[in-house]
């Protein structure tokens, strides 16, 4: 039931039936889905089988594929299918690699029939943010500047996720350069919310929180350089985890700005995030940034409850958020005080100036970064009597006006005469908000936020205006000023009936400590029903989506 | 689409079998094509929008269908558009037989003017024999402010060939084949007819021996599109028209797209690069103009440099046409109390917005290697002052006694040991290149010293 | 600052230098009364790593265009730089044999587009560069002040196709990425040059420099050392600098003094007919010989320095300074020393100044060692220095073939006379050629070295057989001592000395002319 049980996800009224149709469920659990009360994708209609198709969860996928029980070619079809029935729509790719993926599959198979161990993630099927380089398959960062470029090499997270068994299925629709909180600036055109075909998937690895959330992978890479992991999975339903800065590799990830990117997971479940994010963690030599150490190993805590753990919630973050967001974080807070954490408010001014300093810092550095789409060596060229002309026409017609806009931002912050007032001034204000969290982590083990300030906006709403734009990312920044792990789990829904993620913040090299709030939030959350209220909104929203073209 | 058959099918049937068997190619065309007044798609159009206007010509045997999606983007970004129909075309294949440049010409000429009477400047866009069309219009029109060439077809065929098409005419052939839209893209195809008709591909052939007389006397910013692969005109088609020019051309190279390139895989590149030219050349309202910014080109080199309009510039210097004088001397048009001039040699006057001033955001484009129209520096200059203002928190705090901090996470000494690792594969390094000769990188003529 | 400011460390060994080579610094060249020359040099070395700065491609020279690339040196998305920690020994021993101070250090990127530049920014150090403030000591004993040695990449290679294979003619260019990332270190004097004999003595010194501590190979012809000048010009006793320019393109020791020399001369007459020098970057030009604006398009420049983010901080420990340290061997200056102490300068006694060119020969030439070895083992010095800076240094290719062992042995037979010179000069190129030992080779070629009596039995054949040229020789014409010394050469088939066959025609003149001084004394 490839096709159709995917508008399950979209809360279509007519296909809804389709789930409970499906009898072929790996989990006991999953059987128990009652196939009316879904109002939406995301973390309980993943874990609920909205995705129609027999195959869930990372886990799932990689237990069964390794003990036999089904092949991963099998969970590949399956989930091409969805794909081939569903993305004309939501464009959450950018390129399917149908014949890699099977041939990978088919590879894991045959380890599997040979008895050899075929690693963590064996046939799970793994979609790739369009700016990771895999060899010898378009990697275009969403750019006229690099349609059709071919990368001549692998990215060290590309290289580990296939070692670990997983299959490459497609690399996903994003803002161009990873410029943007909405996927709108993707020179391909938006990828849709696969929750509401109006509303943005969030940004900028929209299409990778949207392909996890319908169902298109199982697990999905994404980068955050401001929240860009964080904020699509909130906006999309699905858990989204950032790294500590330096512990996975940033070799192959073409670089936005290159002291806060950071590659991370997105899945429909923290224990599956945190699956992806063991396989893809740990040194690498080819990265001087990365961190000289041994991936931390999350899985094994998983269960460990939050009995005792001092949880600040940060009020100027909270207050930042609209009020249904905001109640939503309260509702975390409690949810894991009365899982025994010590829960207290804190409050961080110094996150208030987390935006300005970002928005000058990082855009310094991607108008350096964005320098070398010149027209010389590969990508775009537009022919001009001159390589001064060349360069200047090859980049004014490759990128797109949110590019240009950071460039231009990036270069005047740095340029002689503002670098001291600008750029200089920014980098202490960085160093004063990492000794602001040094402060907070003296206190609290984890920090609670909202992820977005918003639930998912509507296409076209932002796009305009800049700043408002910016200012979506306000509560994910401070995490990469700081370096910081932080990730997004869902909890509840909005007003309007759109899934709200929750962010668990956590200082550096604190992983481990952060899967474990994220799970009690994940197993606590309201379910569906407990907000049927809300729920009753969102099918309408789909079902227009669904008919309206856009 | 005739002259793929030329450089393609016929020529190879005269190779090698010598006299094709036109007949039968002909009996084929007419059993295809099946009678009907218009075709679903090759209505023209005619748009009122504001006071840039773009004349959009298609190519022969076609119709407006392969020019819509561009036209459409004119039309979304507020130009007024006129996409004629030319005579003969878009309804029968025999409609087209009688028909002569002439006509096409006068179609032209009678879209042009009307669009002419409500804008201020007018731009043509063609395809094909349209790119003809758009030449032949601005060698007789000194005031149209650009073109837009996509494959346009210039370079006279032999005499030969006409010989040979002569013959095959004088036979009683009326009509040579055409083979299918030649699009790379497999699943669009152009609307046009199944052949070609002969004596009204002759007249277009005279119709180019005229214009190839007269391109010297076109006095507009030229926009050049040109497949890479193209199997109706050919390539050299375009070094021709280069040649030929006395205005700079940017060229632009459509590396995925055939002949028909507008419905091709490059039909973006197209669309944004024609639409930026296109408002470019037809600035009329706030900012300096593409004139004006011109004459500031000369005397100041520190003013916004785009590559239109300093091709723009440079055609002042180089071409004393009636065009070019009027894009140096024609009158800064800017609203309210900043009207008049500039006088050469001054910076614009910083339109201050907040902290960042056009002036300084034109430098910045310039260091970063971009070209901004007015319209995008406008924008940007307000956008970047909205934030910086807000940047401006920051100032609020102390931060004498900080640091900066350049890593969010104290690591020191990463260093890797002096040995070799294997090298990439030169060819795989050299296919992703946009140009090579002798296993090295091409780039064109570099004119500022390196470091 | 003035050469004696930057000199105040070097006073010491300076002196010394002075004392040996026994004469004071290379002093103004004249013909410029009342002008003086300010010349700073900015050297960019290559160093002699097996691969690039920031990735294990090749650092070689003359491979095949773009075979020596990767995704980081090619600037691909998504690539990183790692640093190359040969090439950070390398600059430190650099800043050590120029007595910087080495300091923790950091990348910055220099922003700015150019098509031989792959990432179109250049990781170069700015503020806070690995080596600062030290001072390179010139053979004459002046001392020139280092502002810094700072690592950095190398760009690519373009080739300027079309008329003349310049960039102002050229219809396109051709871009070859296998110098690009190689590493550099970059290394700027003070201001304390004062004419281009001595801007072609610190080049040449530091050329010296760099082939001793092993971080460069030093050929210029290849481009391994590039120069830039920059030169101003003062009224004599001025305390302020002119303005200078920068002069690019000096691809060898002779361009480098012609182009200073022009340059200087050319502000000179500036300055002297009322104008205004103007601050730019001139190109030289071989083939006219002259310096020419670079009509570069007017852009003020801006690189947006900002401390690289893909690199991290090099903070060099104590422990590996000194071991990078301790692998060098010792400078030229100090070698010069010795060797010149070895030929008996010292203590207040200085070298006759041609002794003193050949021993900066043989320590320019890296045969200070093997010549002071053989002098350990016996040889007569200043035959051993001689032999050395002549018929090997013409050889200087196949001196491995040569050991100090045989190298004595070949100075002490032509010393003690068992071979004549021209002999001696024949076993060494042999010895050069194919290696193996003096005297067998000297035996092999038939060389006896002729008993005295066998040369005066020669000697006195040949007067014997040409009494008229004797008779011209005895008359104080000394242009018929050739023609003698000849005619015993031929007589002895070459075995005789030539000083030998002089001293002995001095002999009997001395002999024949002894009676008649008696008489006129008497």
């Amino acid at each position: 039931m490839p096709a159709g049980g995917a508008g399950a996800g979209n809360g279509d009224r007519e296909d809804r039936e389709d789930p409970a149709m499906s009898p072929t469920v790996t989990d006991g659990k999953l059987s128990e889905v009652a196939s009316g009360d879904l109002p939406f994708a995301g973390e309980h209609a993943s874990r609920q089988n909205a995705t129609g198709g027999p195959f869930q969860t990372a886990t799932e996928i990689a237990a069964g594929v390794s003990k036999g029980e089904f092949s991963a070619r099998e969970v590949i079809e399956e989930h091409l299918a969805r794909i081939a029935a569903r993305d004309g729509e939501l464009h959450a790719f950018n390129e399917v690699m149908s014949r890699d993926a099977l041939d990978a599959a088919d590879r894991v198979d045959r380890l599997v029939a040979s008895g050899e161990d075929p690693g963590p993630l064996a046939g799970v099927p793994v979609a790739l943010k369009d700016n990771l380089c895999t060899r010898g398959v378009p990697t275009t960062c969403s750019s006229r500047i690099l349609a059709g470029w071919r990368p001549p090499y692998d990215a060290t997270v590309v290289r580990r996720v296939r070692e670990a068994g997983g299959v490459i299925i497609g690399k996903t629709n994003m803002d161009e350069f990873a410029m943007g909180s909405s996927t709108e600036t993707s020179a391909f055109g938006p990828t849709l919310n696969p929750l509401d075909n109006n509303r943005v998937p969030g940004g900028s690895s929209g299409g990778s929180a949207a392909a996890v959330a319908a169902g298109f992978a199982s697990l999905a890479l994404g980068s955050d350089t401001g929240g860009s992991i964080r904020q699509p999975a909130a906006m999309c339903g699905v858990v989204g985890m950032k790294p500590t800065y330096g512990m996975v590799s940033r070799y192959g990830l073409i670089a936005f700005a290159s002291s806060f990117d950071q590659v991370g997971p997105f899945a429909q479940r923290a224990r599956d995030a945190a699956m992806l994010f063991e396989a893809i963690a740990g040194h690498d030599e080819a990265d001087s940034t990365s961190l000289d150490r041994p991936a931390p190993s999350v899985s094994s805590l998983l269960g460990a409850g939050v009995s005792k753990l001092r949880v600040g919630v940060v009020s100027e973050l909270v207050d930042a958020a609209s009020a249904d967001v905001a109640s939503r974080v309260r509702e975390a807070a409690n949810l894991l005080a009365t899982a025994g954490a010590l829960v207290d408010e804190v409050s961080i001014p110094m996150c208030t100036y987390s935006l300005s300093a970002y928005y000058l810092l990082a855009p310094a550095e991607a108008s350096s970064n964005l320098a070398r789409y010149d027209g010389v060596r590969y990508g775009l060229r537009v022919e001009a009597p001159t390589a001064e002309k060349m360069t200047t026409a090859t980049r004014s017609a490759g990128f797109g006006d949110e590019v240009k806009r950071r460039i231009m931002l990036g270069s005047y912050a740095l340029s002689a005469g503002y670098y001291d007032a600008y750029y200089a001034r920014a980098q202490r204000v960085r160093t004063l908000i990492l000794d602001a969290f040094d402060t907070a982590y003296k206190r609290f083990d984890v920090l609670l936020a909202p992820t977005s300030p918003t639930t998912a906006f509507e296409i076209g709403s932002k796009i305009d205006d800049p700043l408002a734009m910016y200012l979506s990312d306000v509560c994910t920044i401070p995490s990469n000023l700081a370096g910081h792990p932080a990730m997004s789990v869902p909890f509840g829904v909005g007003d309007d009936g759109m899934p709200v993620g929750v962010q668990v913040l956590a200082p550096a090299l604190a992983e481990p400590v952060m899967f474990q709030v994220a799970v009690v939030l994940e197993d606590g959350a309201p379910t569906a029903k407990s907000r049927g209220a809300t729920a009753s909104v969102v099918p309408a929203h789909a079902g227009q989506g669904e008919g309206t073209p856009v | 689409m005739f002259l793929r058959a030329q450089h393609g099918r016929i020529c190879t049937h005269l190779h090698l079998y010598g006299t094709p068997d036109f007949s039968r190619l002909t009996e084929e065309a007419n059993i295809r094509w099946v009678a009907q007044s218009l075709l679903p798609g090759s209505e023209p159009l005619s748009h009122r929008g504001g006071d840039g206007g773009v004349l959009v010509l298609h190519g022969f045997t076609g119709t407006p269908q392969s020019m819509r999606p561009l036209a459409q983007r004119f039309v979304d970004a507020s130009f007024s558009v006129e996409m004629p129909l030319l005579p003969g075309h878009g309804t029968r294949i025999e409609d087209l037989v009688p028909m002569r440049f002439s006509d096409w010409r006068k179609a032209a000429e009678d879209a042009y003017l009307r669009l002419a009477g409500v804008t201020k400047r007018v731009i043509v866009a063609g395809l094909s024999m349209g790119g003809s069309l758009a030449c032949r219009l601005a060698a007789d029109h000194p005031e149209i402010a650009g073109l837009v060439l996509i494959n346009p077809f210039i370079e006279p065929p032999a005499d030969g060939f006409r010989e040979i098409l002569r013959a095959t005419l004088a036979s009683g052939m009326e009509i040579a084949p055409a083979v299918g839209s030649d699009i790379a893209k497999p699943t669009v195809s152009e609307l046009s007819y199944p052949g070609s008709p002969l004596a009204a591909a002759l007249s277009l052939f005279e119709g180019l021996d005229d214009l190839v007389d007269d391109l010297d006397r076109i006095a507009c910013p030229v926009l050049l599109l040109s497949s890479r692969e193209d199997h109706v005109v050919p390539v050299s088609t375009g070094d021709f028209l280069m040649e030929r020019l006395r205005v700079p051309v940017t060229r632009t190279w459509l590396e995925h797209s055939f002949h028909v390139a507008t419905l091709d895989y490059d039909a973006g590149i197209i669309e944004s690069a024609a639409l930026a030219f296109a408002q470019e050349m037809t600035k009329m309202t706030k900012g300096a103009a593409p004139a004006v910014r011109g004459a500031e080109m000369s005397g100041d080199a520190s003013t916004a440099v785009t590559a239109q309009a300093a091709e723009a510039a440079e055609a002042a210097e180089v071409v004393a046409s009636a065009g070019a004088a009027r894009l140096t001397t024609e009158p800064d048009v800017r609203d309210g109390s900043d009207a008049g001039p500039s006088p050469a040699g001054e910076r614009p006057r910083g339109l201050a917005t907040g902290t960042i001033t056009i002036d300084e955001d034109t430098h910045v484009a310039r260091l970063a290697r971009l070209s901004l129209s007015d319209m995008e520096l406008e924008q940007f200059t307000g956008q970047l002052a909205a934030v910086l203002e807000h940047a401006a928190d920051m100032a609020r705090l102390d931060i004498s006694a900080t640091a900066p901090t350049s890593h969010p996470l104290p690591v020191q000494n990463v260093m890797r040991d002096d040995e070799p690792r294997p090298a990439l594969e030169r060819d795989e390094v050299l296919g992703q290149a946009p140009r090579v000769e002798d296993y090295r990188f091409w780039v064109p003529r570099i004119l500022a010293e390196g470091q | 600052m003035s050469a004696n400011g930057a000199g105040g460390a070097a006073d010491g060994a300076g002196g010394l230098a002075a004392a040996i080579s026994g004469r004071g610094a290379v002093g103004h060249s004249g013909g410029m009364p009342g002008w003086e020359a300010v010349i700073g040099l900015e050297v960019h070395c290559e160093l002699s790593t097996e691969t690039k700065l920031f990735c294990g491609c090749r650092n070689r020279f003359g491979d095949e265009p773009n075979t020596s690339i990767c995704p980081v040196c090619l600037g691909l998305p998504g690539s990183l730089p790692v640093l190359n920690s040969r090439a950070v020994e390398l600059a430190m021993r650099i800043g050590a044999a120029l007595h910087c101070e080495v300091r923790p250090s950091v990348f910055h990127r220099k922003n700015y587009f150019y098509p031989d530049m792959p990432k179109d920014y250049q990781i170069s150090q700015y503020d806070e560069p690995i080596n600062v403030g030290g001072y390179l000591e010139l053979p004459d004993g002046a001392s020139v002040g280092i502002v810094r040695a700072h690592l950095e990449e190398d760009t690519g290679k373009t080739t300027h196709v079309g008329e003349g294979g310049r960039i102002a003619e050229a219809e396109y260019s051709l871009v070859d990425y296998n110098r690009a990332g190689v590493p550099l270190v970059e290394i700027v004097s003070e201001p304390d040059i004062r004419s281009s004999a001595q801007a072609r003595m610190y080049v040449g010194e530091l050329r010296a420099v760099l082939i001793a501590t092993g971080a460069s190979d030093g050929r210029m012809e290849e481009g391994s050392l590039r120069v830039d000048a920059n030169i101003s010009v003062r009224r004599s006793g001025d305390q302020e600098l002119g303005t200078r320019c920068e002069v690019k393109n000096l691809n060898s020791l002779r361009s480098l003094a012609r182009a200073v020399d022009f340059e200087i001369e050319r502000q000179r007459h500036v300055l002297e007919s009322g104008g205004i020098v103007a601050q730019e970057t001139r190109h030289w030009n071989e083939a006219t010989s002259k310096t020419t604006s670079l009509r570069s398009k007017e852009e003020a420049f801006d690189y947006r320095y900002f401390q690289e983010p893909d690199l991290v901080p090099v903070i060099p420990s104590e422990q590996w300074q000194s071991d990078v340290i301790a692998g060098m061997g010792p400078m030229p200056a100090e070698r010069r020393i010795r060797l010149a102490r070895a030929l008996g300068a010292g203590d207040g006694e200085a070298l006759d100044p041609a002794l003193y060119d050949q021993v900066v020969t043989a320590v320019e030439l890296g045969l200070d060692v093997l010549v002071l070895d053989a002098i350990q083992l016996g040889a007569d010095p200043k035959t051993a220095l001689s032999r050395s800076v002549n018929e090997i240094a013409a050889n200087i290719a196949s001196v491995s073939r040569l050991s100090a062992v045989s190298f004595e042995r070949l100075v002490t037979l032509e010393r003690s006379g068992k071979l004549s010179a021209t002999q001696a000069k024949a076993v060494l190129s042999e010895m050069l050629a194919r290696g193996g030992d003096p005297v067998q080779i000297a035996q092999e070629k038939g060389f006896e070295a002729l008993e005295s009596d066998q040369l005066a039995d020669a000697v006195k054949d040949v007067i014997d057989s040409r009494p008229e040229e004797w008779k011209r020789f005895t008359a104080g014409d000394e242009k018929v001592v050739q023609f003698l010394v000849g005619q015993v050469m031929k007589a002895t088939r070459g075995k005789a000395d030539g000083k030998a066959v002089v001293a002995e025609l001095e002999r009997l003149l001395a002999i024949s002319q002894a009676p008649r001084a008696e008489v006129q004394q008497s």
